[in-house]
């Protein structure tokens, strides 16, 4: 549930996600010619993580009134401590130098989601009525990867208003053969096809 | 009325057994913020510009904006129905309308939604709202009269199937009589009519559609309604729905009159959509490409070459100045468009001259082509005429003596103004027209005192119609004989000349 109230957080702001996106090219280009992009994004992804529950580190480092040399410094501690790699230190200090702190969900939304691209795997979202257990998840991801003919990563998620059935969302695409949209296109065709033949035929259907 | 449920149950028994489940496949976006009619949108990666999309509830929406984050659309509907997080589904499909001979007689909006209470459009066609217009190698010029049965129009402005001409004045000059006026004179014609009402008063609408049930006219006209407490997306595509619907016909070969009533008002409603979408204001804070808004809508309207059918589509478009001022950015912009001008004036109004045109600079780039030979012999110099009469008017106000030549031309011309008055809803054949203004041109009103003028007209139009069909025979076959009406000898000349002179002879002024 965390997870997904930073991708709102990053969605429904479109100028941080374009500037999220420009922060995660770069901190993957530097990565891939150090050669830890794997760790980096790992990094990346618990540090973020990790912020996001400590409101006073994130607000310090956040604020315009801290003197950025002070929000260094703090950096430094937190990477000494956690043992942090050179390049995710280095990227940590320009975020902050350049005060773009507040980007940092967009930056690790944006890194995951082209990392995801350049390694050939697509997300995936499974809705189902009902929970879902760990078989029937990698079943739908292999049958989904034999599909689209990529490595399809699949995050579950309930919600028992669609009665029945399942909806995929991959990237802008949903397949959705639930029951809730089923049962809603079945409506809408017989209040058509009952107004069409009310029209065609009056008489069939009503005497005065 | 007693509806049998059994039947209508039956109905959707059969529906539901042909049902075959399928996975519906869409392509999604999510709203990130949405007010006055628009909407930003996350994702919809895929849509193209101009695409219709879908918002929870069936309110349907336009692809304006294809930005490199968000996607600007515009709402057709109801957009306080819509939250933000809520999912836009893209409908691979371009704003279309219902088209046929479905909507003739109907009250619709733009989208084609009834509004009359006459139940749904059942048409099985439909037509993109925007098209490109007709290119050159498809058109043929402008040939055909299309008779506004309005003497001063017809006369000295003609108009012809196939050409945009601008109907501009101040408010309350009556520009939407004339327009109104030339619907009810296509009865018996043929002509679909299409009237387009942009942000006008919806009891304005309500006047005009009962002005047309009254006098017939609603058999062959559509009226399409955006009115001002329409969102300002309906109020843009309006003029582009109602053209839309006009081309169906026109690609049949049949001939259509549009009026836009009026673009001023559709100007704003673009403005205001192009700022919400923060695209940058230019001059008066209209979007760069309103030119093109309009320029794109008018070029639609043509008349096509005979191997497409010949079929066309006349527009009046109406323009509202402020205070008489032609040369702001909308009216100058029109103006350039269309094939020429009628131009209202509130003084010529408000003096008791209606149609209060002003003879000077309204014009008709089509001109003469357009008129039938015999109005065209007629009617050929009573514009400079006028024109001169106005001058010399102003010149005689100034309390000199004038020599008798003068005198008489002035004289003449305050029967000939007198002569171009006509009321509401009274559109005149052009028979008739042109037998009046041959009266007037020729100096047989000379002797009528000028308050008489409206009786002389309206007792000689029954006397003819009475006692003389014989010469409006004539007149009606000769109507495009280059000489009638123009030569002395020729015989429809010698006819209206002689039922002229016989009515005047018992002519009595009270």
């Amino acid at each position: 549930m965390a997870e997904q109230e930073i991708q709102h957080a990053t969605v429904f702001d479109t100028d941080r996600q374009y500037l999220g996106d420009i922060y995660a090219k770069s901190l993957l280009a530097v990565s891939q010619e150090s050669g830890n992009m794997d760790q980096v994004l790992e990094e990346l992804d618990s540090f973020a993580s990790a912020i996001s529950k400590l409101d006073n580190v994130r607000q310090t480092l956040e604020s315009p009134r801290v003197p950025t040399p002070h929000k260094v410094e703090l950096i430094d501690k937190i990477a000494n401590s956690a043992g942090c790699s050179d390049v995710f230190k280095r990227f940590l200090k320009v975020v902050v130098e350049k005060e773009r702190f507040d980007c940092l969900s967009a930056i690790r939304h944006s890194a995951q989601r082209m990392h995801n691209e350049m390694s050939g795997k697509l997300e995936a979202n499974v809705v189902t009525a009902e929970a879902i257990d760990d078989g029937l998840k990698s079943k739908i991801a292999s049958q989904l990867s034999s599909h689209f003919g990529k490595d399809v990563m699949v995050t579950a998620s309930v919600d028992p208003s669609i009665i029945g059935g399942m909806v995929v969302r991959v990237g802008d695409t949903v397949f959705d053969s639930s029951v809730a949209n089923e049962l809603s296109r079945v409506r809408h065709r017989a209040i058509d096809r009952a107004g069409q033949e009310i029209r065609k035929s009056l008489d069939r259907f009503a005497q005065e | 009325m007693k509806f049998s449920a059994d039947e209508i149950a039956s109905v959707i028994q059969e529906e539901i057994k042909q049902y075959d489940s399928q996975i519906d496949v869409r392509e999604v976006g999510t709203v990130l913020e949405v007010g006055d009619g628009i909407a930003r949108v996350h994702g919809l990666t895929g849509v193209a510009a101009g695409e219709m999309v879908e918002f929870p509830g069936g309110i349907r929406g336009l692809a304006f904006n294809l930005e490199e984050n968000s996607v600007g659309v515009i709402i057709l509907g109801d957009f306080l129905k819509i939250n933000e997080g809520d999912e836009v589904k893209a409908l691979n499909q371009l704003l279309s309308v219902p088209v046929g001979p479905a909507v003739v007689g109907r009250v619709i909006d733009p989208l084609g939604n009834p509004l009359d209470g006459k139940g749904p459009i059942s048409s099985n066609e439909t037509r993109p709202v925007e098209v490109i217009a007709p290119g050159v190698a498809e058109r043929k010029g402008v040939h055909e009269p299309m008779q506004t049965g309005i003497k001063a129009v017809d006369a000295m402005t003609p108009v012809g199937r196939g050409q945009r001409e601008l109907v501009i004045g101040d408010r309350k000059t009556g520009k939407t009589a004339i327009c109104i006026d030339a619907i009810i004179n296509q009865k018996e014609t043929g002509v679909k009519c299409f009237y387009v009402a942009v942000g006008q008063k919806d009891s304005s609408v309500a006047g005009v559609i009962k002005i047309l049930e009254e006098n017939g006219a609603m058999d062959y006209t559509t009226v399409i309604v955006a009115g001002a407490s329409a969102p300002a997306p309906l109020q843009y595509i309006g003029p582009y729905a109602g053209t839309s619907m006009a081309e169906y016909f026109m690609w049949k070969g049949e001939h259509c009159l549009i009026v836009y009533d009026d673009l001023s008002k559709q100007a704003n409603a673009y403005r205001e959509l192009s700022l919400l979408m923060r695209r940058p204001p230019g001059r008066e804070a209209f979007p760069g490409d309103v030119f093109y808004c309009h320029s794109r809508l008018l070029e639609r309207s043509c008349k096509l070459n005979d191997e497409l059918g010949a079929g066309s589509i006349t527009s009046l478009p109406i323009i509202e100045t402020l205070e008489g001022e032609v040369s702001a950015y909308i009216p100058t912009n029109v103006i350039s468009i269309t094939d020429g001008q009628i131009y209202l004036q509130p003084d010529l109004f408000f003096a008791g001259v209606r149609p209060a045109m002003n003879a000077g600079i309204s014009v008709s780039r089509v001109g003469g082509d357009a008129q039938v030979k015999a109005m065209k012999n007629v009617a050929g110099g009573l514009r400079l005429t006028l024109a001169a009469f106005r001058e010399l008017e102003a010149f005689a106000q100034l309390g000199t003596d004038l020599d008798a030549e003068t005198q008489k031309n002035l004289d003449r011309g305050y029967r000939m103004v007198e002569l171009l008055k006509q009321g509401q809803y009274k559109p005149l054949a052009v028979v008739d027209q042109i037998m009046l203004i041959y009266a007037g041109n020729e100096g047989f009103l000379d002797e009528v005192p000028v308050k008489n003028i409206s009786q002389w007209e309206e007792e000689f139009l029954t006397f003819i119609h009475d006692k003389k069909s014989d010469v409006l025979q004539v007149l009606g076959d000769n109507l495009n004989d280059g000489k009638a009406m123009k030569s002395e000898e020729h015989e429809t000349t010698q006819a209206v000349r002689a039922a002229i002179e016989e009515f005047n002879r018992s002519f009595k002024p009270h």
